[in-house]
């Protein structure tokens, strides 16, 4: 429980006489030096982010009244422009990191340009992983996890358009789980390494991220384990395999390893969803009475509240042991 | 925090004479918010299952209005029963948040079907009685789903009305009056806590829902004259960001004749600006705002969330062609990284801050 929640709940039980001013002695509410920093941060980064999706937005348009060298120009100065206040502000400061951030968007912004005016003809997965491989050496100069995240986000959309364009000789119906498999692969890779990594590097230490790659992760192995229990005939069967293996390896990462709530919390979102879909399955889709689809469905509520309820107990105790 | 950091915090208090008697003993342990979305995504699937028990095992329920009314209202009084009767208990809670939701399910399916369709009524009625449950029902989920609802309701009858485009300012009102007030609520923070992400979770979706293109009204299949534009709304937004500057500027002693003030209003007025051609931007900005100013990080952050919604969304808004959206863009960035160096070097200058 935080400060704030803590002394709210001494207030709503009548044993503080001044909520606000308790909330301000106990550090809980900002003072002017906190504003500057807060307002500088969130005015730096809205800005920098507008300004590059402004050209982003600038280049799809495909504005005809300016000739094509005009556009390049306009794009390279910026990008241009972008790594130089990188270069000039430094790595440590945050308007530096908007710089580079700017800088590897606007990257993407020329390359479809460059496929706009050229009609390469090259498949539109090519662009963003072409897009990822030639700003890597900035992400990684970059030290700066946001950008890791964008830099993962882009390989993650060229993995999808990839298997949209080229889902494989025989396969086409194989061709969204191999995209979830290869998905599932990298994002668990990249979780993986991202926690190793971050108990060495001090900037890496930030739990949003590896909490996002572990919802993509999560996401991913969860829509095969349903695929495989729906379309148990066409699809391959490896999920059965391992989805068992990927819970195992997250409740000994985050239970033991790396206390982490939140992604104890997803896993037990994702066996509830895959356990009601199996029960879905097998008890209520072979019914053929409406008295037995009733009874199934009332069986598969009741299971749903008695897995969700057993769940939350956990959790609970979980946070409960995390604050001795 | 732990119970060492707790009697640390409360002896602290004390010293300040702001406590009364002693230190309260410890309630249940504070659930995370990940955790509680978990359990509130739990239920609405039981809720499924269980209408769908419904639908097939008592048929004649969902064949009269008057009996899915009156089997809906018992379904959530049991489960208000349930609450009230075994607060810490984590099945009995979770079964009555199903039997509540599927019972709201039915409750609005009754109501739909007995009144006007194509009226603002059905939607009234739906947005008083979860108002109704969002007040009275004793459950953290609970109140956040029925306040959530109770604004998306509203909207929806405000749309039937003709009057689509102020429902986002409207509901703006709400979550700005209620968090910028949260100390006074003190007393009642288990029942104005939820209520208040409710209504903030509702404001984000109905602020959104102006990107659609498509106008609420038409798919209702409503034929009432529109009588308030879009404009209205985003006016009211940009009003309530400028209020909650005022307030915010008040509680840090700054008065309205310092120059850092008019500068401070005509910054956020210049931001809030940019909502008439790109909704959203004023209402992201204020919960933000808000958020950071009452410490509550998780609000600051769906408010942050909102932003980068509004700012994705706002690629495929119809109204306006991808050149004017880049301009807007632009004007924006110049206007945040404007903002900001006035900020660092003439609102806040870092000597003046420090010493504050």
């Amino acid at each position: 429980m935080s400060i704030r929640n803590a002394i709210l709940g001494w207030s709503e039980r009548g044993a503080i006489t001044d909520a606000r001013a308790a909330l301000d002695i106990a550090g809980a509410l900002p003072h002017a030096q906190h504003w500057r920093a807060f307002l500088d941060r969130l005015l730096l980064w809205s800005g920098a982010v507008a300004l590059a999706a402004a050209v982003v937005f600038f280049i799809a348009h495909n504005w005809n009244d300016l000739g094509k060298l005009a556009k390049f120009g306009l794009v390279e100065a910026l990008v241009l422009a972008a790594a130089l206040g990188y270069w000039r502000l430094g790595p440590e400061k945050a308007a530096g990191k908007a710089s580079l951030l700017v800088a590897c968007i606007l990257f993407g912004a020329l390359l479809a340009l460059f496929g706009q005016t050229y009609q390469t003809g090259a498949d539109t997965w090519e662009l963003f992983a072409n897009w990822a491989g030639l700003i890597a050496a900035w992400v990684i100069i970059g030290r700066f996890a946001a950008l890791w995240i964008l830099w993962l986000a882009i390989a993650n959309v060229a993995i999808v358009l990839y298997f949209q364009v080229r889902p494989g000789v025989l396969d086409i119906a194989f061709a969204s789980e191999r995209a979830l498999w290869t998905l599932f692969a990298f994002d668990t890779a990249a979780l993986a390494a991202w926690e190793l990594a971050a108990r060495r590097i001090r900037w890496l230490d930030e739990r949003w991220a590896p909490r996002l790659l572990a919802i993509a992760g999560g996401t991913s192995i969860t829509a095969l384990a349903l695929h495989a229990i729906l379309d148990w005939r066409d699809a391959s069967g490896m999920a059965f395999l391992v989805y068992p293996v990927w819970l195992g390896c997250a409740y000994a990462v985050y239970r033991r390893f790396v206390p982490d709530l939140f992604v104890l919390a997803g896993g037990c979102l994702s066996v509830i969803v895959v356990a009601t879909t199996f029960l879905v399955e097998h008890l209520w889709l072979p019914m053929s009475s409406l008295e037995a689809m009733a009874a199934a469905f009332l069986f598969i509520a009741m299971a749903v509240i008695a897995m969700a309820a057993v769940c939350g107990w956990w959790l609970k105790q979980v946070a409960r042991e995390a604050r001795p | 925090m732990n119970p060492a950091s707790a009697q640390q915090l409360w002896s602290k208090l004390a010293s300040a004479g702001l406590t009364v008697g002693s230190m309260p003993e410890a309630q249940e342990a504070h659930t995370p918010w990940y955790v509680r979305v978990m359990l509130g995504i739990a239920g609405f699937i039981a809720a499924a299952f269980l209408l769908g028990f419904v639908e097939f095992g008592l048929a004649f329920v969902l064949e009269s209005k008057i009996a899915s009314l009156a089997a809906g209202f018992m379904m959530i009084a049991a489960a208000y029963a349930v609450f009230r009767a075994a607060p810490h208990s984590d099945f009995g809670s979770m079964f009555a948040l199903a039997v509540s939701f599927a019972g709201q399910g039915l409750v609005a399916y009754g109501v739909w079907g007995m009144l006007n369709e194509r009226s603002a009524q059905p939607w009234v009625v739906i947005a008083a009685i979860e108002a109704i449950l969002a007040l009275a029902v004793p459950n953290f989920i609970h109140r956040v789903v029925s306040a959530y609802a109770a604004v998306v309701a509203l909207a929806l009858a405000l749309a039937s009305s003709g009057a689509e485009g102020i429902a986002g300012g409207l509901a703006a009102v709400a979550v700005a009056g209620l968090w910028l007030n949260e100390v006074r609520f003190a007393r009642q923070h288990a029942v104005v806590t939820p209520i208040g992400y409710g209504l903030t979770l509702a404001f984000i979706q109905v602020e959104g829902s102006n990107f659609t293109g498509h106008s609420v009204m038409a798919i209702l299949g409503s034929q009432g004259q529109t009588w308030a534009k879009p404009w209205m709304g985003e006016a009211l937004v940009v009003a309530v960001l400028l209020s909650a500057v005022w307030m915010l500027l008040r509680r840090a002693g700054w008065s309205l004749p310092e120059s850092k003030s008019i500068l401070s209003l005509a910054v956020a007025g210049a931001i809030g600006a940019a909502s008439f051609k790109a909704p959203g931007v004023a209402g992201g900005l204020m919960i933000v705002l808000v958020g950071f100013a009452n410490g509550n990080r998780l609000l600051a952050g769906l408010g942050i969330a909102a932003l980068l919604y509004y700012v994705s969304s706002y690629y495929y808004l119809l109204d306006a062609t991808l050149l004017a959206k880049a301009s807007v863009l632009a004007a924006s960035g110049v206007v945040l990284l404007g903002a900001r160096w006035l900020l660092l070097n003439v609102i806040m200058p870092e000597k003046a801050s420090a010493g504050a």
